[in-house]
């Protein structure tokens, strides 16, 4: 809770949020240099993700305010969160399957009948999909903030927010 | 993710604090909608509405927090955090479990004794949050932390907050 952003009481929701959106983004995408090349700093990708959601809830609110380009930036953000949240998933998954992996092979030392141990080829196999799986999720996460990078996807934010219409909300 | 529900008679143009106690109360209420949903916890989908909806709240509250007295902003927020904690620590274990259940029924392996004895485990471990949770939901309950919130969000915001019609 340490970010302070500039609003205005005196303004209405739609100008605080044109003034607090970029900031908002500002935040998130701080960490996109680091996410974006050094694949396994998982702390720098969850707090992006963390830093994500609150924009991305701010965007909602600024769905009653701009107009379809706006939604369309919203979608982006939406679809970049959920790859971070997939990323991350795997992230807490693998560790723990490992750890889980190494329990079970303590306690097949202990015995000695060869056919009671427990198999771990299914947790070796469900490492085996999840890294292959956050590979796949890391390289389109990493492909989108590279274009974002390229494509200045701030000042399209921004302005989406100058443009006149409101997108229709079902 | 929860679609956030449409918040009724939002204005974008209107004075903030007017459109700020819409949003907190509609937000609030979808938050609490979802409360019995994730005291039974038949539906893993009850408890990450209430906690997507509690997080809707925060972001707002995050964003706009100079608008309220800081030393009572502090108390709700921190309430509203402490929930959101609880409430995360259990989604994170449902989502462990739902997650090895599909990998474990997509394999063909006969012997899942491994695999059974995680989600076990991992079931045990939900099983003490959730419980955690619920004293924490229910302590927040009586201490009458609805009414005091909507009290904190009309008192704060907008001499007109008293006349706005409740959603409820």
């Amino acid at each position: 809770m340490k970010r302070k952003y500039s609003i205005k009481k005196k303004l209405s929701l739609k100008e605080n949020l044109k003034r607090i959106i970029p900031e908002m983004f500002d935040d998130f995408f701080s960490y996109a240099p680091v996410v974006m090349n050094f694949p396994l700093r998982k702390t720098q990708l969850h707090e992006m993700r963390k830093a994500g959601k609150p924009l991305r809830y701010a965007m909602e609110l600024g769905e009653y305010c701009f107009g379809a380009d706006f939604k369309l930036c919203l979608d982006e953000i939406k679809s970049s969160l959920d790859l971070m949240g997939e990323v991350h998933d795997a992230d807490v998954m693998i560790p723990d399957i490992n750890l889980h992996m190494k329990e079970i092979r303590h306690f097949n030392n202990t015995i000695k009948d060869s056919d009671l141990r427990i198999s771990t080829r299914q947790l070796r196999m469900c490492v085996q999909k999840l890294r292959e799986q956050r590979l796949g999720e890391y390289a389109e996460l990493s492909g989108k903030l590279k274009l974002w990078t390229e494509n200045d996807f701030r000042a399209r934010i921004t302005a989406a927010m100058n443009e006149n219409g409101i997108a229709e909300r079902n | 993710m929860a679609k956030a529900k449409k918040i009724p008679g939002l204005d974008s143009n209107h004075p903030l604090d007017e459109s700020l106690l819409k949003i907190l109360r509609t937000r609030f209420d979808e938050m609490t909608a979802h409360e019995q949903g994730t005291i039974d916890g038949s539906d893993i989908e009850a408890l990450h509405d209430m906690r997507v909806a509690s997080r809707r709240v925060q972001a707002v509250f995050k964003m706009f927090r100079g608008i309220f007295p800081k030393k009572k902003f502090k108390t709700e927020y921190n309430e509203l955090r402490l929930l959101i904690r609880s409430l995360g620590e259990v989604r994170d274990h449902d989502v462990f479990i739902d997650k090895i259940e599909k990998m474990k029924s997509e394999t063909v392996d006969r012997d899942t004794r491994a695999i059974d004895l995680l989600i076990i485990r991992k079931k045990a471990e939900r099983e003490q949050k959730r419980k955690l949770l619920i004293q924490h939901i229910n302590t927040l309950n009586k201490a009458g932390y609805k009414e005091h919130f909507n009290s904190f969000i009309t008192e704060n915001l907008s001499a007109t907050g008293k006349n706005f019609s409740t959603l409820e």
